[in-house]
């Protein structure tokens, strides 16, 4: 009864098609016991609230779920997504989950090889124990495709391997996601969503020559994002941030894409929208966006085309 | 000098201010059909947060819901006509894909006009969440032609 009301009130104001199974997520969490089945209706929502769909997923060219070949076009290179459906040759079928517990929070395969750091494995490692569990149990009854992986296209020396485990030992350390008492649940419920799960700042803040995000810029937008984008700065400064942005401001566009001018958010934050915030409950909408206001405000503009627009308007 | 002569001089002498009026700012310059055609788009963005407030709850008020979804479609009917050849540069955020795909283009622009007759429909039901779910449509429709032939931020 509880759940469907909750439903009823989802359905409206997420405006979202796949809101189903946003609410039976909901309706699994709010249960004691977790049943298998229900360990992967939580599974299919955490894929989506990780974005591992819009990476593992060649969607510009009618892919098939989860198998993989999407590229990434980085500085160093274009990388192609391997394919992650339980298919014993071609994706992850022979695995088990120790291997892929060490997969996503050691950024190591079960062969030993280390992962590029554009598989997100550094935010990753923030992931609970019990929330990988559910993703595995997720990611097996996924319909299984024979896609083969693609080889990466990497400029040297990132194409050699082991230079990921110089990199790591330079810059990777693993994060456990610890509840901050002096907080409220829905502020550590954002957290754990943008720095584990949503890997926000994988986009959202800037980068050294090495490709290491810099902490002390967290969340302040650069120019060189994915792609070659301009990422904006999204902590709560209000000249270059989104400090003048409400609450509501915030859940609308992860719920709709929609920014407060009504222009729609583009370039690969659509895709984040699409694929994963979306997909959310109107609970973690908003804890996500209680996060991000209390975030320190940093001076950072990433210039945008329609500022350029603005500061002509205003010389003129 | 005789009345009818000095009106007709001042009649000559006012048309020839007006041609060279409009000869010194020439009609149609690229940088002001740029202007007008952003200045429709600003539009758009107007009437879609309006629509927004009353989805979000913001707003109580749906008396001007198909004012706002009308002007939507109205700026976008006549939207394609503002890309003529020789728009295509200085400020700009249209990409060069605008001129070189017209059909890809055009069917973008139909795509929205569809979806914005849909917006007009459901703003009549006075049903919430049938306007939200046609506001949902509506926006995929503009990302839908800004992903291809809009500049990126
Ligand atoms: C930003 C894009 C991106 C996202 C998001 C992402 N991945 Fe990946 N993933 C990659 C890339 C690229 C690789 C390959 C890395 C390499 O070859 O070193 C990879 C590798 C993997 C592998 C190893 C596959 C193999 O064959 O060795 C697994 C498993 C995996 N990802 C699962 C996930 C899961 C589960 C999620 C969501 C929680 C996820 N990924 C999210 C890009 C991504
Ligand atoms: C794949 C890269 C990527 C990821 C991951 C990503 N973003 Fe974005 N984000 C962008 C880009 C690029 C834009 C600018 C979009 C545009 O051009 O309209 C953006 C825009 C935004 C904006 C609008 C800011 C403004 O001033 O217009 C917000 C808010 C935002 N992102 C929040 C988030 C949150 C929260 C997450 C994590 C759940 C996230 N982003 C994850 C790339 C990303
Ligand atoms: C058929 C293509 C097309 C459709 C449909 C479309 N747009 Fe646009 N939009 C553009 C182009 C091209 C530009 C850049 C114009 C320029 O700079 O010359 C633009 C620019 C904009 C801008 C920025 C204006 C500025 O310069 O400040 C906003 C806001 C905007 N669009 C909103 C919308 C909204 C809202 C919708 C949906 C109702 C929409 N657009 C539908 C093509 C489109």
């Amino acid at each position: 009864m509880l759940c469907s009301s909750v439903a009823f009130r989802d359905a409206r104001r997420t405006l979202t098609t796949t809101v189903t199974l946003a609410i039976f997520s909901f309706c699994a969490f709010a249960s004691e016991n977790t049943s298998s089945a229900e360990r992967v209706s939580r599974g299919a929502y955490l894929l989506h609230a990780a974005g591992c769909v819009a990476c593992h997923t060649d969607y510009e060219h009618g892919g098939t779920l989860l198998a993989g070949g999407r590229a990434l076009k980085t500085p160093f290179g274009t990388f192609y997504t391997p394919n992650i459906t339980a298919d014993p040759k071609y994706g992850i079928g022979n695995w088990n989950k120790h291997d892929f517990i060490t997969a996503m929070t050691r950024g190591v395969s079960p062969d030993g090889t280390h992962y590029y750091p554009v598989f997100p494995y550094t935010a990753y490692s923030g992931i609970t124990a019990d929330d990988l569990s559910d993703l595995w149990a997720y990611l097996r009854t996924v319909p299984l495709s024979r896609a083969p992986n693609r080889k990466h296209d990497v400029k040297f020396p990132f194409s050699i391997r082991l230079a990921n485990w110089a990199w790591k030992l330079m810059f990777f350390r693993p994060v456990t996601h610890r509840t901050e008492s002096t907080h409220s649940p829905e502020w550590n419920r954002g957290s754990y969503l943008v720095t584990a799960l949503g890997h926000c700042s994988e986009c959202h803040t800037p980068r050294n020559l090495l490709g290491a995000t810099k902490s002390k810029y967290a969340y302040a937008g650069t120019k060189q994002g994915p792609d070659g984008e301009k990422v904006p700065n999204i902590t709560p400064d209000r000249e270059t941030g989104i400090g003048d942005w409400s609450q509501s401001d915030i859940t609308w566009l992860l719920q709709t894409g929609f920014l407060p001018d009504g222009d729609v958010v583009g370039s690969s934050m659509a895709d984040v929208v699409e694929h994963s915030t979306s997909h959310l409950t109107v609970d973690d909408q908003s804890a996500i966006a209680i996060y991000l206001q209390s975030l320190i405000p940093i001076h950072n503009s990433v210039q945008t085309n329609k500022e350029a627009e603005q500061s002509d308007v205003d010389n003129w | 000098m005789a009345a009818p002569i000095k009106h007709i001089l001042t009649a000559i002498a006012t048309v020839c201010t007006i041609i060279s009026l409009s000869t010194a700012h020439a009609a149609d310059e690229p940088e002001n059909i740029i202007k007008f055609r952003q200045n429709v788009m600003k539009g758009n963005g107007a009437h879609i947060t309006n629509i927004a407030a009353v989805v979000k709850g913001q707003v109580t008020t749906t008396a001007n819901l198909a004012a706002d979804a009308q002007a939507i479609a109205d700026g976008l009917e006549n939207f394609g006509k503002l890309f003529p050849t020789g728009t295509e540069g200085g400020k700009t955020n249209a990409l060069a894909k605008v001129w070189d795909d017209r059909a890809g283009f055009d069917k973008a622009l139909a795509d929205a006009q569809d979806a914005a007759e849909n917006m007009i429909g459901a703003a009549a039901s006075n049903d919430i969440a049938t306007i939200g779910k046609a506001l949902g449509a509506l926006g995929k429709s503009c990302g839908g032609c800004h992903k291809p032939y809009r500049k990126k931020m």
